[in-house]
């Protein structure tokens, strides 16, 4: 069963300062989505989408949750800049059909997204309130006060491909601790929660 | 965050002389606007094209049809302007208390910053011009083979390049193997220039003005370019460089030592900078600490739309 899961965002800082946001070279070939947990490639600095392995151990720690969907290439941060250096690739993903006798160079839409080999993330401090969807396993769930202070899982939503507070991921598989309901919405089934990462499961900012 | 622990020498008068680097050590003249195409930019990024003409006019024979040929929509080149910023903070005691005056002057500091960093991407445009920096043909700025997009049919047709390219259907502005600065190695440069196609082969006007060095090849070049002799021979020739009203700039932001290059007049290549937000400085105190914040700010972006117009040797 779908859940319709929404983005996960952060909504507010326990400090009132900025959301700590890291932009830091992609993976190859990711394709996750805006409020995607992620991860760093330990052998090579790149974010990647958590691969929700639990209990999380220092190869899958989460990095935090990313602000804006990845493009996907085909090496870890392709034409992203050095310190001091222009953007060096070809500066968007898309790029449609081909170029007469230069096969390397690409035509990119007017208007399609620019890219410069990097990918940024909201990083899961425990400062920072995120809000996402609730659930259980598959199926969307009501949150109730009694699930504040509790601790959960993340699942990925098979529908949407957002991920989700999953209430069935509990102890060892639990990652997120649940500190409200979203008062945005009239709590019912599906309707998000705040939560903060369980700063064991975090991974030091890059 | 500066305090007054960190800065005591500036809470008491008597010292003679600050010497601020940032002020007394004047930062050398802006360099990459002499070479640069600088522009203006009101977008997240800028996309430039190129488009090839038609290719040379055939005979038509008496009474027979004529030949239609096409424009040539060759790749696409993005601009992507990256953000630069740099902050300082001082406490609101170390402020009040700076017998100098230096602490307000950090803004003139964070200028030198921003100048820098802008002299520095732009110019690695040519030091990563054999490697990572490519054009809209897809391949790095300075290469021993262009494609052309007229293919094969556009170095047939381009006069007297079948001893320049290394393959039909390429233009190189690059030698093969690279060349230290040297006398012939100009004349190959300069070549390499005189024979320099568009995209169907047809010869486009082009002449170095400007031989582009690291300060290592500075004696070198007023040698080779400056004297009336032709340099390094006991013969009485003419230094036949003379008449190619060469100039050479020595660019202190290049990273080899070896490495140079060549490029016409401004209009006639395409190095482009494009200055989203200019240099903007701004400062506020915060509420809580009362601590000076100074912060400044800038977006561009830098690099080439097409190869042709420029020339560049690795060194050996």
């Amino acid at each position: 069963m779908a859940i319709s899961a929404v983005p996960i965002l952060p909504v507010k800082t326990i400090s009132g300062n900025q959301f700590e946001a890291t932009r830091v070279i992609i993976d190859a070939t990711q394709t996750f989505l805006q409020g995607t947990p992620v991860q760093i490639n330990t052998t090579n600095g790149a974010v990647k989408v958590w691969d929700g392995t639990t209990p999380i151990t220092s190869a899958h720690l989460i990095a935090g949750i990313s602000y804006e969907a990845a493009q996907s290439v085909a090496t870890a941060g392709l034409g992203a800049p050095l310190p001091y250096q222009p953007v060096v690739g070809t500066g968007s993903t898309i790029t449609f059909g081909s170029v007469q006798n230069q096969s390397a160079a690409v035509n990119i839409p007017m208007g399609a997204p620019f890219f410069d080999g990097r990918q940024g993330y909201f990083q899961g401090n425990a400062d920072t309130i995120f809000s996402a969807t609730f659930g259980t396993s598959g199926s969307p769930t009501t949150p109730l006060n009694t699930d504040v202070g509790l601790q959960y899982g993340l699942t990925i939503d098979t529908a949407g491909k957002f991920w989700y507070i999953d209430k069935g991921k509990t102890g060892t598989g639990a990652v997120v601790t649940v500190v409200g309901l979203d008062p945005r919405y009239t709590p019912a089934a599906g309707t998000n929660v705040l939560f903060v990462f369980i700063q064991a499961d975090i991974s030091t900012p890059a | 965050m500066m305090v007054r622990g960190t800065f005591a020498q500036t809470l008491a008068p008597g010292v003679h002389h600050w010497f601020l680097e940032f002020l007394d050590l004047q930062m050398r003249k802006e360099e990459y606007s002499t070479v640069f195409n600088i522009e203006n930019s009101t977008q997240a990024y800028e996309d430039e094209v190129v488009m090839a003409g038609t290719g040379p006019m055939p005979e038509k024979p008496e009474a027979s049809q004529v030949i239609y040929d096409d424009l040539v929509q060759g790749g696409t080149r993005r601009y992507v302007h990256l953000s630069y910023a740099l902050g300082s903070r001082a406490s609101w005691e170390l402020t009040e208390d700076d017998q100098y005056g230096i602490i307000k002057q950090v803004p003139k500091s964070h200028a030198r910053s921003a100048m820098f960093i802008r002299e520095q991407v732009a110019w690695n445009v040519l030091n990563l011009g054999f490697s990572t920096l490519t054009t809209a043909d897809g391949v790095s700025l300075f290469n021993t083979q262009h494609p052309l997009l007229g293919g094969v049919q556009a170095t047939n047709v381009a006069p007297g390049v079948s001893n320049i390219i290394v393959s039909g259907g390429t233009y190189p502005n690059r030698p093969t193997p690279d060349l230290d600065l040297s006398f012939t190695a100009i004349q190959v440069m300069i070549n390499q220039f005189e024979r320099m196609p568009d995209s169907q082969g047809i010869p486009i006007r082009v002449k170095p003005s400007t031989v582009l060095i690291p300060p290592e090849l500075k004696f070198t070049a007023r040698e080779i370019l400056g004297t009336p002799g032709k340099p390094y021979t006991a013969n009485n020739e003419l230094n036949s460089l003379l008449g190619e009203d060469l100039k050479f700039q020595v660019c202190h932001y290049l990273t080899s030592q070896s490495a140079w290059y060549a490029v016409p007049d401004k209009e006639y290549h395409q190095l482009k900078f494009f200055d989203r937000h200019p240099i903007d400085a701004d400062y506020d105190d915060d509420f809580d600490t009362r601590s000076t914040k100074i912060i400044t700010f800038q977006r561009f972006s830098a690099g080439a739309t097409s190869w042709q117009g420029t020339w560049g040797s690795n060194g050996p």
